[in-house]
């Protein structure tokens, strides 16, 4: 027998080793993985025949007063907030009941790159989505946005990620104990939205709540994206929500890592960490 | 290679806070290990031999840092990761094949890639699923008990520990697989084999762990179990039993 060589690979060997496993293994779901590629592209039409109902309303002057352009951005931005939240909870509880988790925890991979390399094929299959999303809104149905704007996009999407990230993997840390029925993601995900401005600007709250909004990240990432692609925004104002944006990541990612890192020592104490 | 130390384990329940988001199987502490101390040298099989909930499984799982122990200490002396092949034939992705299993675990295990291929390629040849390479869920039990012993040898580990692998397997399955870790052995592996047959233990174990209900029972070379074989057989018999 040939004893391995010592030439290793180290993290990013790892995250992309993880990245085809499950690009692999969504391809071999083929008629799902079309399904749900084309599903956000649909909800462009539904879009625009809701923007033709509701016409040019004064609450979206800042925004050329066009609500189909408005309201794809929070669509594409709601998809990205939908991946971060559930791309982990989703990979951890695979993992549990594939009986694989217990398997790559033994090995010497380190935590942080397995739920990073789960998070791979995620991201990239809803970069695909919100790409036909955009394809369809301004190539078929002919929504207004910039195309410099969609370098300005970048940055601002992947801080808004980051803070989804976030929640998501709070949401896997108590996956891995209660194993179904994640009682963080989903109420948090739908408040986080309702208070971001994604559908509807937040100006149409109450003053009290539209004070509330400015303490949700995903606020900073709709309005930052939308001065991107549709605003006409000064640089200082778009590098204040980017500033924010990054400040909330600064603090939320460590604090989520921290947690399933305790989740994990919990389910080794308890001995939970293989059931599902 | 392996030195496990007065290691004790009790299952307790979370706590009031922890309890509202996890169930686990008692309700009350349970004692699953007590005071176990025995160690795996290079070279020799530890048959670690004892009936269905004695503790093997729950022992492996501190051994290889799934599971912390109450008291006590696991001390590996060795650079290389630990192989690891559980009861469960599902620790294996079934929507890929045999040879993307491996080669995914090889990266993961840290080899390169163009090491990770060839370690694959020899692990398919050595068990045999060079030419019927599908996805595993097309696989027979014994192929997938295979498959699983090629991924914990990826890695060329220095130890070796499985939990009941020729469970799910018949009888010439088995055998193979027996033979396979005798050769292991003797080409300087450190081997801990969780089992409840005794028969395993007694064909190819150089030394053996009892546990029953969570106790050491007996520590000692495979050849002096002597009485304790008969008393332990006619457990695991009565177990076996209809």
């Amino acid at each position: 027998m040939t004893a391995p060589a010592e030439a290793v690979s180290g993290t990013w060997g790892r995250v992309a080793a993880i990245a085809r496993r499950d690009l692999a293994i969504q391809i071999s779901y083929h008629f799902q993985l079309a399904l749900s590629l084309v599903g956000l592209a649909i909800s462009a039409f539904l879009a625009f025949y809701v923007s033709k109902l509701v016409g040019a309303p004064q609450a979206l002057s800042d925004y050329r007063g066009n609500y189909f352009d408005f309201v794809v951005i929070g669509l594409a931005l709601t998809a990205y907030a939908g991946v971060g939240v559930s791309a982990f909870t989703a990979q951890v509880a695979q993992e549990q009941s594939a009986g694989t988790l217990e398997i790559l925890l033994a090995g010497p991979s380190r935590l942080a790159v397995i739920l990073a390399g789960g998070f791979v094929v995620p991201f990239g299959l809803t970069t695909i989505e919100v790409a036909l999303l955009l394809l369809v809104g301004v190539g078929v149905i002919g929504a207004g946005l910039s195309g410099t704007g969609l370098l300005l996009a970048i940055p601002v999407v992947l801080l808004t990620v980051a803070n989804f990230c976030a929640l998501g993997i709070a949401s896997a840390a108590i996956i891995l104990l209660v194993k179904r029925g994640d009682p963080l993601s989903q109420p948090l995900f739908q408040v986080t939205l309702l208070l971001s401005g994604a559908i509807f600007p937040v100006s149409l709250f109450p003053g009290w709540l539209q004070a509330v909004c400015h303490l949700n990240p995903a606020y900073y990432g709709v309005t930052a994206l939308r001065q991107a692609l549709i605003g006409d925004p000064t640089p200082a104002q778009f590098l204040t929500n980017l500033a924010i944006l990054a400040g909330f990541a600064a603090i939320t990612l460590p604090a989520a890592v921290w947690l399933f890192a305790a989740a994990l020592r919990q389910a080794k104490r308890l001995g939970v960490l293989a059931t599902y | 290679m392996l030195r496990v130390e007065h290691v004790s384990k009790t299952y307790d329940p979370p706590g009031r806070l922890l309890g509202l988001l996890v169930r686990t199987a008692q309700k009350s502490p349970v004692q699953a290990l007590t005071d176990i101390d025995f160690e795996v040298d290079s070279g020799e099989i530890v048959g670690v031999v004892g009936p269905n909930g004695a503790g093997k499984s729950t022992l492996i799982r501190i051994c290889t840092g799934l599971l912390t122990p109450s008291h006590g200490q696991v001390t590996l002396a060795s650079s290389r990761s630990v192989g690891l092949v559980l009861a469960e034939e599902r620790a294996l992705y079934w929507r890929l094949t045999g040879r993307d299993n491996l080669r995914f675990f090889a990266r993961m295990d840290g080899l390169a890639p163009a090491v990770a291929r060839k370690r694959t390629d020899e692990m398919l040849e050595m068990f045999d699923l060079a030419d019927r390479d599908r996805r595993v869920f097309g696989y027979s039990s014994g192929m997938r008990v295979r498959l699983s012993l090629a991924r914990a040898l990826l890695p060329d580990p220095d130890l070796l520990i499985l939990d009941e692998p020729t469970r799910s397997l018949d009888p010439v399955a088995s055998e193979e697989l027996l033979t396979i870790l005798r050769r292991l052995a003797d080409d300087g592996k450190a081997i801990m084999l969780a089992t409840h047959r005794l028969d395993e233990v007694e064909a190819i174990c150089d030394r053996v762990l009892v546990i029953i209900n969570g106790q050491q029972q007996a520590w000692l070379p495979t050849s002096e179990l002597g009485g304790t074989a008969s008393s332990l057989r006619s457990m695991l018999k009565a177990e076996d039993a209809p």
